[in-house]
């Protein structure tokens, strides 16, 4: 799965790398983070639930996990 | 209806026989219930906005109110119609400067801001951390051996003001005095508004002071950033440095008083979830975001600049539309069960600090502050209830909150093993 952020959409709010620190990381000094594990296996679902738990909580909605072309071929 | 008078806490919940709450909404006139505060009034208002989410008050010549959670988020996007000239309503004591960032559109807005963005960067205002424990276990020294304290005086208004001063480059200590500015540009102005123009040049000419002695001995505080800072080759005028000292100071020092403020109210008497922080330091972070979602302090104003329809309704140019958070914060449609505070709650993609190009600038600063003020008062006093003796108040306004919540706990100890400043 592919973890991306928006930055023409992000404002900075922070609220990623609060829920997930993990897998973010505040990069610009507007605040926009960078994922820092921008490809997460679709089995390690401790991960996922958290990239869910940041893409669910932005307040601008500029995260999104997506399957990977590789993966959406086998059906993964 | 356009008193504005605030009332300490006694109920004035009145029974309405059916009558609209909208058309007589009044920001600086929310009764309060039994609890002191105004938010079964707000679930009430909200549940009337529930089939049209913008409602029109009659208060203060007219305004939008917008309670519905999409049509604010359709509003704040919406840049090119709704114009931040329109920010504070009624006009804040301001004089004729702008307020900068808040007050401003684009393209001016994003270069002034640029100009701030490094100081209220996450890894700027991560550095304060340190300063932020020191000053709050000062605080908590000075009372802890005497088993009360108003919480709200003796600390959440002490801890942004002691912030915002060091940001800005004024002494720290003088705290009542930045709070009786910010009273007069937020209050006075319209309860006296003449003691609020009076108050305000005060301001004037203690801003112009420090103004002139940091252009001569420039430091590392905001404002020397500002007066050496250039927008489009030009540097800044002496009506911008007023419009930018004017808004950190409100903006430091109101909202987050308030909100800390209410957050040891909810605190004192809510054992239960009191416990639970203590118990589970993690859960921090995640619950102060409900906090704010829960006892969202502000509401901010959008100028009309072109007919528009929004919402089912047609506004028309010059008029206001008011976004009062505290509504959309409770829009049904957005959050499951908004009128319980659940510290987990998940999605939280609450409005209280904005949403867009005007997101709070100090946002991390607020997260850093409450964080760091809650930690250390459940750790330093980790048993506290409201004091029987002397009621809580509650600001009314645009921006709203605790001012007073006197506590009574167990006395301790000051920590003496502690460095002193």
């Amino acid at each position: 799965m592919e973890l991306r952020v928006d930055w023409d959409i992000c404002q900075g709010h922070g609220k990623c790398y609060l829920i997930a620190p993990d897998l973010f990381v505040p990069e610009d000094e507007w605040g926009r983070p960078r994922p820092t594990c921008p490809h997460i296996d679709p089995g390690d679902t401790e991960r996922l639930q958290l990239a869910q738990l940041a893409v669910q909580n932005c307040p601008e909605r500029a995260i999104t996990l997506q399957t990977e072309p590789s993966h959406a071929i086998t059906g993964g | 209806m356009t008193t504005t008078e605030s009332k300490p806490t006694e109920s004035d919940l009145v029974v309405t026989n059916g009558q609209s709450l909208i058309s007589t909404a009044d920001h600086y006139n929310t009764p309060l219930g039994p609890d002191g505060t105004p938010f079964a009034y707000l679930e009430a208002l909200r549940d009337e906005l529930e089939e049209t989410p913008i409602g029109w008050s009659e208060a203060y010549g007219g305004f939008w109110v917008v309670g519905g959670y999409d049509e604010t988020v359709e509003i704040m996007a919406n840049k090119d119609v709704f114009s931040n000239r329109g920010v504070t309503f009624p006009r804040y004591e301001s004089g004729e400067f702008t307020l900068m960032l808040a007050g401003q559109d684009e393209p001016e807005h994003k270069k002034y801001r640029s100009l701030v963005a490094g100081p209220f960067s996450p890894q700027k205002t991560a550095e304060f951390t340190v300063q932020l424990r020191r000053a709050t276990n000062d605080l908590i020294d000075s009372w802890i051996a005497d088993g009360r304290t108003d919480l709200a005086r003796h600390l959440a208004d002490e801890i942004p003001a002691i912030l915002t001063a060091l940001l800005l480059g004024l002494p720290p200590e003088d705290g009542d005095k930045y709070r009786r500015w910010m009273w007069a540009i937020t209050h006075w102005f319209v309860t006296e508004p003449e003691k609020a123009a009076a108050v305000f040049g005060e301001m004037m000419e203690h801003a112009s002071a420090l103004i002139e002695e940091r252009r001569a001995n420039p430091g590392t505080d905001i404002m020397s950033l500002l007066i050496q800072s250039e927008v489009d080759g030009e540097r800044l005028s002496h009506e911008d440095l007023m419009g930018f000292f004017t808004v950190l100071l409100i903006g430091g020092i109101d909202n987050t008083a308030k909100f800390l403020s209410t957050t040891f109210w909810r605190l004192a008497w809510d054992v239960e979830l009191r416990r639970r922080l203590i118990a589970r330091p993690d859960m921090l972070l995640r619950a102060v975001d409900e906090f704010i979602r829960y006892y969202t302090p502000a509401l901010v104003g959008r100028e009309v600049t072109e007919k528009v329809t929004v919402g089912g309704v047609t506004m028309e140019p010059g008029q206001t539309a008011l976004l009062w958070f505290a509504l959309s914060n409770r829009d049904r449609r957005a959050f499951p069960y908004p009128d319980v505070l659940i510290p987990e709650r998940n999605p939280n993609r609450h409005l209280s600090l904005g949403n867009g190009i005007h997101r709070c600038l100090g946002v991390h600063l607020v997260r850093v502050e409450t964080a760091v003020a809650i930690s250390e008062t459940l750790r330093r006093i980790p048993e506290f209830e409201l004091d029987r003796d002397h009621k809580p108040e509650w600001t009314k306004g645009q921006v709203c909150g605790f001012h007073k919540v006197p506590i009574v706990f167990p006395a301790g100890e000051p920590d003496a093993a502690r460095p002193r400043r």
